[in-house]
């Protein structure tokens, strides 16, 4: 089978009609799709998904609900169809499906899938096939129970690595699902059916053979053995539907208990959220003690301005008082000379009489009058100012304002933040609204409970089931016996019943050689595909459990129980692929985003080995997962077909071809 | 899903199991009686299939060939 | 002929005080948290009422005392900078002080509770 065309209207973020091809060559047969998280590549896989079994699955493997399906802005817009079509080729045969969603007539706003008329379409060679064969002619070619295995999405690579847990719930369902793919449920309709099918004719048979006398007592024990296995089979059909509707029981607790976890985790948030609260608030009461300390000393400040003018003006007057002194200090003898003139009258230097304006120069020289008193006051003076400059100079002065600004602006930002903070306080208090703690605990045991209720009733169903084994086993013997009796041997009825359950033991004893068998095969496929894929040599290969998981075996055959996310990436994949190869012919494999956890060197090894894997490859990556220069380099020769997703708004995306 | 490789894995078993059973019937009816299994794997309605392994079974005893003792 | 100096010292009072209209606002403004104790608020009035150059002549209200000298001033500054920027004559500077604190708390109450000034608003740019 490979697929040519998908083609979504209004589908999740897909707004109107968008189309993928994927490429019909051989050698080209891989199809990237590129898309960040969020953009719609998990829904690409849901439309494939919805297109042939009409249901989309959410990450928790739970189905969305039609409305939810439907593109929002779409649903704005009152247009609430949706609709979905692939074209594939198989055994050389084209098909078209289509499915489409509506809503029903009379319905104002949908809000449950009841609210839409869902239909799809099968044309098979251009002739339209009937309504009721659709889904049988889709399960012959994609059956949905191994949709999982080919419509592979790597966030669910976890419920392959639980398989190593004998016990599992998980582990069960995907074994049950291997062995669907696998075929394994057909041998063993086979023998349930031969069973049904036997038990009239050994009722006819013992009719037939309650004449003969000889294997009377046989007969009556055998009756016996009838009646007791028919009401044991009663039993187990009460019991079959307990076991039903305490596994649906279990379901829909456990998705409360799920919901309730999410709901944990809010909570969770939420006291985070409350006590960073708390801490910034703390800070803010820090800052505004800081604040006020900051003003202790803000009087300086306010004098600041005053103080540094005076401060100036003492220099200035210093400065003045200094130059003064210096001239003052620079001619003594001068001065001296001058003085001893003026004081007798007669020049010191010519013996002449002094008169007027010399006695006004000697004046000028001897420094515009200042006498001995003079002087000192200028001395003390410019001491006086220099010293109180300098202890101006010495205070040490706050910047209060400064400070004050700083804090401010830290203040802000933490009040900013305490904003932020208590708007997401208040949004997770308004979800949680309701959130009972106990409640949920009361139903977390209810899940318990209604769990070993499951499995208390399937021991019992083991138990009648055993107790019919043994039933079984002697009504065999009892026949042989009985047919020794040559009348009795020659019973037509009695040649029905023996030929039947001969070809009932069989199927039996087939069914678990045929589980080995494929056992064996998925073994060898996946440890050829492990090889390829592993980058580590000392792995000799991969070894299977009763419930297909896988285990990695070192040269010396031991089992390496500790392995990496990665490790255990490469072993899911080897099975899947293993799974793919046993399970059926040929098919495409579509993965979303199976590289999450590998390193380059593993990716690069997957991103070689699948193209070789599978006759058709389309993956869904996002660009943080594979490097679209180096990853696709070596595989550039494959690939066929380039797609982006691109945003066009959070609602709506595009599909363009690159 | 059944694929040719599973029929392989398939009648290869019950070819098994037959020759360890204590009787022997035919690896015809057997093959037969597989097949009408696979054909219908996916029906709801398994009243058919009874039906035709019911025809199947009658036919192959009408023929004569009751199982014989194993070896 | 010497000029009498500064250093002709007055008597330093031994306590400080202010109008009681004004001790009630001191109260109020550390009470409401604009200062962390109320001595800084009582130098920051006297500091505001210099850069104002206001001189007032007398307390507004009946004296009390508030402060010891030891207390308010322990560094000196206060006197430093009243010194400095006021012409203190033959007064102490703390008696000065005092009507400055007197005069600078009534502006800075006005300022603080009518026109919704912080204490950080009455601080001159850097």
């Amino acid at each position: 089978m490979f697929l040519k065309t998908l083609r979504i209207r209004n589908f999740m973020p897909f707004k109107g009609w968008h189309q993928i091809d994927f490429p019909g060559s051989d050698t080209k047969n891989v199809v990237i799709v590129f898309g960040d998280n969020m953009r719609g590549k998990t829904s690409l896989l849901n439309a494939i998904r919805w297109a042939f079994y009409q249901n989309a699955l959410d990450r928790y493997g739970e189905k969305i609900p039609l409305q939810k399906l439907v593109n929002s802005d779409a649903a704005g817009e009152d247009e609430w169809d949706l609709e979905v079509q692939v074209s594939f080729e198989h055994d050389n045969k084209q098909y078209e499906i289509s499915s489409r969603a509506e809503k029903r007539r009379g319905v104002g706003t949908p809000n449950r899938p009841e609210d839409f008329v869902v239909a799809t379409d099968l044309q098979i060679n251009g002739e339209v096939v009937r309504g009721d064969r659709v889904a049988h002619e889709i399960n012959r070619v994609v059956p949905e129970q191994i949709s999982r295995f080919f419509l592979f999405d790597g966030e669910l690579l976890q419920e392959y690595e639980s398989l190593l847990a004998d016990d599992g719930d998980q582990g069960k369902r995907i074994k049950e699902a291997i062995e669907q793919a696998l075929g394994v449920p057909t041998l063993i309709s086979g023998k349930n059916e031969l069973r049904a099918l036997r038990k009239p004719y050994d009722r006819q048979w013992q009719q037939d053979l309650k004449k003969n006398q000889e294997v009377k007592s046989f007969m009556e024990e055998l009756s016996a053995l009838t009646k007791r296995s028919e009401d044991l089979e009663e039993a187990k059909a009460k019991l079959q539907d307990q076991l039903s509707s305490a596994k649906h029981q279990y379901q829909e607790l456990q998705q409360q208990v799920n919901a309730a976890e999410a709901r944990y985790k809010q909570k969770a948030e939420l006291d985070q959220y409350v006590s960073s609260r708390t801490k910034v608030s703390q800070q803010i009461e820090q800052i505004e003690l800081r604040k006020l300390e900051s003003v202790r000393d803000a009087w300086l400040d306010v004098l600041r301005p005053d103080l540094e003018r005076q401060t100036r003006d003492l220099r200035s007057q210093a400065a003045a008082d200094a130059l003064v002194l210096a001239e003052i200090a620079k001619a003594p003898h001068l001065r001296e000379m001058a003085q001893s003139s003026l004081d007798s009258g007669v020049c010191s230097l010519c013996q002449s009489e002094l008169s007027t304006e010399s006695r006004q120069i000697l004046l000028g020289v001897h420094g515009s009058g200042e006498t001995a008193g003079e002087i000192d006051r200028v001395a003390t003076r410019f001491a006086e100012s220099n010293q109180l400059a300098n202890r101006l100079d010495g205070v040490r002065y706050p910047q209060a304002k400064k400070r004050i600004a700083e804090l401010d602006a830290t203040a802000m930002d933490l009040s900013l933040e305490e904003t932020r903070l208590a708007s997401e306080i208040d949004r997770l208090r308004d979800e949680l609204q309701g959130f009972d703690s106990d409640e949920t605990n009361r139903v977390r045991r209810a899940a318990e409970n209604a769990n070993a209720a499951i499995r208390t009733l399937e021991a019992k169903f083991s138990q009648v089931d055993e107790e019919l084994e043994k039933i079984n086993t002697k009504q065999q013997s009892l026949r042989l016996v009985i047919n020794q009796n040559e009348s009795a041997k020659n019973q037509r009825s009695g040649k029905i019943v023996d030929l039947i359950s001969t070809a009932e033991g069989i199927f039996a004893s087939a069914v678990g050689m045929m589980r080995d068998d494929l056992r064996m095969d998925i073994q060898e496929k996946a440890t050829s595909a492990f090889k390829q894929l592993t980058t580590d040599t000392s792995y000799k290969g991969l070894r299977i459990n009763q419930n297909y998981g896988l285990t990695i075996v070192d040269e010396k055959d031991r089992d390496v129980s500790l392995r990496s996310a990665g490790a255990e990436q490469i072993v899911a994949l080897s099975l899947i692929d293993g799974l793919n190869q046993t399970g059926r012919s040929t098919g495409p494999v579509i993965m979303d985003t199976p590289f999450g956890r590998l390193d380059p060197r593993h990716r690069s090894r997957v991103l070689q080995y699948l193209p070789k894997s599978a006759n058709q490859v389309v993956l869904f990556v996002h660009e943080g997962e594979v490097d679209p220069e180096r990853d696709l380099m070596q595989i550039n020769s494959k690939i066929g077909a380039v797609f982006a997703l691109e945003r066009v708004s959070s609602s709506q995306t595009k599909v363009v071809r690159k | 899903m059944v694929t040719r490789n599973q029929d392989d894995h398939a009648l290869s078993a019950l070819k098994r199991a037959a020759q360890k059973a204590s009787k022997t019937i035919s690896d015809q009816l057997l093959a037969d009686l597989y097949a009408i299994q696979r054909e219908h794997q996916f029906d709801v309605d398994r009243a058919i299939v009874v039906e035709k392994m019911e025809k199947r079974i009658v036919a192959e005893i009408e023929a004569g060939n009751a199982p014989a003792e194993g070896e | 002929m010497s000029e009498p100096t500064q250093s002709t010292q007055a008597v330093d009072p031994a306590q400080i005080g202010i109008g009681e209209v004004a001790h009630y606002n001191l109260e109020r403004l550390y009470a409401d948290k604009h200062f962390p104790e109320m001595r800084n608020a009582y130098k920051f009035a006297i500091a505001y009422a210099l850069s104002k150059g206001a001189r007032p002549t007398k307390l507004e209200s009946s004296r009390k005392n508030v402060f010891s000298i030891s207390t308010i001033d322990p560094d000196g500054l206060l006197r430093l900078a009243i010194e400095t920027l006021y012409p203190v004559g033959d007064e102490s500077p703390y008696r000065i002080a005092e009507r400055l604190a007197d005069w600078g708390v009534g502006e800075v109450t006005r300022l603080v509770y009518e026109e919704y000034k912080s204490i950080g608003d009455l601080l001159p740019d850097a």
